[in-house]
């Protein structure tokens, strides 16, 4: 338990066991697939956790405008995907605009 | 822990809080955000009461009714409880496990843009022709689909929903990766400070089910521009799953960072350790996996689904959440508690959280759920959770780290005035909503009959809301006040337990100029006691 | 025969109720103790015990074996109150649109009851007798709440769902759609009217001529 990757394979274990006590209710297919879904999910967390080791530092600049500007982007892009064509382009413009920005920021670092 | 804190100046000017990598930055800004949004949705609640105040439509018709309840409902839970507990979480979880940093800076500012933009999208329905979204936060199919609601504002809403639990969903991941990674020397697992522990299953909850969320709107977008997703006869209830497969874990998402705050501000203001840890940590791995399990209780009317099962796992919620009781009531017992602020919204959370609780298990037996579900008795059981639960706990947090955040105390005059004014009008507005609901009133109506008997209670209700939006007045007043002639606090003004308090207050740009020994859950406990 | 309302009193009125009232005033007292006699004035040092294992052991035990007897509780009242009989008394179909009901009765010979914007749909059932209800939505979701049977479904579209109720007191009484549908939901309501039964025959003999 003190390492976070037993945390997490500890709570997928909880969520087959419950998932093991529905199959006696129900064999619906969505019904389980949601439960063992969401084990197989937190098992793939539990690997992630395994490179638990700590990262090398980075420098990150203490404003990143690019960053906004990518989340911005995304966000009038999924809007402009009901509003219109014109905010759709607007939005992906944006976002990669804002992703360039992120990797020359990364490049410099 | 080598990394020299103040060494470089700190940004200063608009665009610098708007790009902040910093946490605490992103921390203040989501926060401060769904603070904005908090009395936006709450205004909206007022005016929803003043309507329901007596029989008849006075102030706002059906259709504006329909959208003020959808926006009331969606607003509170996607842009303003969950974006509060994770604001918290970006701002507090980094200091307490001792890092310099959040696991992912630019993830951070990037989750709370989308928050931003999410939100942004989902009210700008309410400026288009056919109006703003209004079939509920939960969107049921068909009732949501393009021939029932048509109209670019329901699209809008959708894709802005989406967003804005992308957001939330990119800030979980950062700061569970923070948790597993940027943890001090010393800090193990199991030395993790309560706040962190109910962090780390949010976040394993939020991981797991906000995509599942994401999945359905998006597919119910489709729907609605034609694709033909849930038109089958099984696709409503195939959707209510996928849906209430996020919408149950997320009630915990909304309550879980707030009982760990409230395990702090006990154990803090009874001036002892937390009291069982260890059962804590493990129910609370239970509870989160159980919260799991416990969807399709919000479907025993449907007849489409096995009740039995359900009822069973949302009734053995009761304990963990029996051990969450015993281990917060037991930090109190045997301590030494002084009764600022932040403690009086704690036992306030503590006494109004039962009901709420309580009340759950009642709606967790189906032939009980099938007279009270969709009724008021329902709005009564979570808004005693949400708002008389986390609500409380919130401001218990608030009182409680603002001299972290600021650097000043908020006044504790007011802020015993706000907290009594919200006691009152809290249970003057959500007890009679119980027995409204028990009498056969429905929820999400705009209106009712004289005949109905309902009025008494409404009116009784409507007068509660007031109370509490006035509460909520003074405390915005005291933040201005607050801020505005400062009483400062030094870097550890509640002889707090944990690492936040073992720095300056605010924190520098990179947190820590250096730590103390971390051999325990308590680190600065264990320093006071001359344990180290 | 299964009476939904009474089931409800059962189960609610009589167990889970006095339960919760009880488990709840417990944990206020509890609470209220601790405040007043742990609180700072009275300069006791506080406790550096932090783990009682067996005793929250036991306490979770307690909890457990409470909540066994609500689940069996529940369990036996939702086998009665779910049970769909064979062979009722009274065949009646639901139909739910937006925003009224229709009220069928199949092999009574009898027009529907349909709701309009000046009159609610009648629902009329005789006293005492296992009503069948087959219920399905022609649009939108619905639900069927009958406050005085404490009971409700939902009825969705292209599906149907059947259930019994059983009315045990004469008179007439208020029911209402649940399931928010759109603009009117507020206004979908319907009225149950329970008549002894040879005022329910005349009241189809009526019907039918």
């Amino acid at each position: 338990m003190s390492r976070p990757s037993v945390v997490v394979l500890v709570w997928a274990g909880f969520l087959v066991v419950l998932g093991l006590v529905l199959l006696a209710w129900t064999r619906s297919p969505l019904m389980n697939g949601l439960l063992f879904g969401a084990a197989a999910g937190t098992v793939l967390l539990a690997l992630l956790a395994l490179r638990s080791r700590e990262p090398g530092r980075r420098f990150v600049p203490d404003v990143s405008v690019p960053t906004a500007l990518t989340a911005v982007g995304i966000g009038l892009a999924v809007t402009g995907s009901a509003v219109g064509t014109w905010l759709l382009l607007i939005g992906s413009g944006l976002a990669v605009v804002g992703l360039a920005g992120v990797v020359r920021e990364l490049a410099r670092a | 822990m080598t990394t020299v804190a103040s060494e470089r100046p700190v940004p200063r000017g608009l665009l610098a809080w708007a790009a902040a990598t910093d946490h605490k930055r992103v921390g203040v800004l989501t926060g401060a955000t769904a603070l904005v949004l908090l009395l936006v949705n709450g205004s909206f609640a007022l005016v929803m009461r003043s309507e329901l105040a007596w029989p008849g439509t006075q102030i706002v018709g059906l259709k504006t009714y329909n959208e003020l309840f959808t926006a009331h409902g969606s607003g509170m839970i996607y842009l303003v409880v969950t974006p509060l507990a994770f604001a918290l979480a970006v701002y507090f979880v980094p200091l307490q496990v001792g890092a310099a940093e959040i696991a992912g800076p630019r993830f951070a500012l990037l989750g709370f843009w989308l928050y931003v933009c999410g939100a942004v999208a989902m009210y700008s329905g309410f400026l288009t022709q056919e109006g703003a979204a209004r079939f509920g936060w939960t969107a049921f199919p068909p009732l949501s689909d393009s021939t029932n609601s048509p109209g670019i504002g329901s699209d809008l809403w959708l894709l802005g929903v989406c967003l804005a639990v992308g957001g939330m969903f990119v800030l979980s991941g950062c700061v569970l990766a923070t948790i597993v990674r940027l943890r001090a020397p010393g800090m193990t697992m199991l030395r993790l400070p309560v706040f962190c522990w109910t962090m780390v299953v949010t976040a394993l909850m939020t991981l797991t089910t906000f995509p599942v969320l994401i999945v359905a709107l998006t597919l119910l977008e489709l729907d609605r521009r034609g694709v033909g997703v849930f038109t089958s006869a099984g696709g409503p209830a195939a959707y209510q799953h996928l849906f209430w497969f996020y919408g149950h874990p997320v009630v915990y998402v909304m309550f879980f960072p707030f009982v760990g705050a409230m395990g702090e501000v006990i154990a803090t203001f009874s001036r002892r350790r937390f009291f069982g840890y260890h059962a804590f940590v493990i129910s609370l791995l239970a509870f989160a996996a159980l919260s799991m399990s416990v969807w399709a209780h919000h479907m025993f009317t449907t007849g489409q689904v096995t009740n039995q099962y359900f009822s069973l796992t949302s009734t053995l919620i009761a304990i963990p959440a029996g051990i969450e009781y015993f281990d917060l009531i037991g930090t109190m017992i045997g301590g030494s508690i002084l009764f600022r602020t932040p403690m009086l919204f704690a036992i306030g959370f503590l006494l109004l959280f039962l009901l709420g609780g309580l009340s759950g298990i009642m709606v967790a037996s189906p032939p009980i759920d099938y007279h009270v579900h969709d009724s008021f008795f329902v709005v009564a059981h979570f808004h005693y959770t949400l708002f008389a639960g986390s609500m409380f706990a919130f401001f218990a947090a608030v009182y409680y780290w603002f001299p972290k955040v600021t650097g000043a105390f908020l006044r504790e005059g007011l802020g015993k005035l706000h907290f009594l004014f919200m006691f009152v009008g809290t249970n003057l507005t959500f007890f009679p909503m119980f027995l409204l609901g028990e009498k056969g009133m429905p929820r999400r109506v705009g209106d009712y009959r004289g005949s109905d008997g309902f009025t008494g209670l409404n009116l009784l209700s409507t007068i509660g809301a007031f109370l509490t939006a006035f509460a909520i007045a003074i405390f915005v007043c005291n933040v201005f006040v607050s801020l505005w002639r400062r009483e400062p606090a030094g870097a550890d003004p509640w002889e707090g337990q944990t690492l936040e308090w073992a720095t300056s207050s605010p924190p520098p740009r990179h947190n820590f100029d250096a730590l103390p020994a971390v051999r325990s859950f308590a680190p600065l406990l264990d320093v006071r006691e001359g344990k180290t | 025969m299964t009476d939904t309302r009474s089931q409800f009193h059962q189960l609610f009125g009589e167990l889970y109720l006095p339960v919760m009232v009880t488990v709840g005033t417990i944990v206020v007292l509890v609470v209220l103790f601790a405040v007043v006699r742990y609180r700072r004035s009275r300069n006791r040092e506080p406790s550096r015990k932090s783990e009682a294992p067996l005793l929250e052991s036991a306490y979770a035990l307690t909890i457990a074996v409470i909540l066994g007897v609500l689940i069996w509780a529940t369990f036996t009242a939702e086998a009665k109150v779910d049970k769909v009989s064979s062979d009722p008394g009274l065949r009646v179909d639901v139909t739910a649109f937006k925003w009224q009901w229709r009220f069928d009765y199949p092999g009574q010979g009898v027009p529907p009851s349909i709701g309009s914007d000046s009159h609610h749909a009648e629902l009329v059932v005789p006293v005492d007798t296992v009503v069948g209800f087959r219920m399905t939505s022609r649009d939108v979701i619905h639900a069927l709440w009958i406050p005085v049977a404490r009971f409700k479904r939902d009825a969705f579209p292209n599906r149907y769902t059947s259930f019994d109720l059983v009315f045990d007191r004469l008179g007439t009484f208020p029911g209402r759609c649940a399931e928010f549908c759109g603009l009117e939901h507020a206004g979908m309501t319907l009225e149950v009217r329970v008549l002894a039964k040879p005022a329910f025959d005349a009241w189809l003999a009526a019907r039918r001529r």
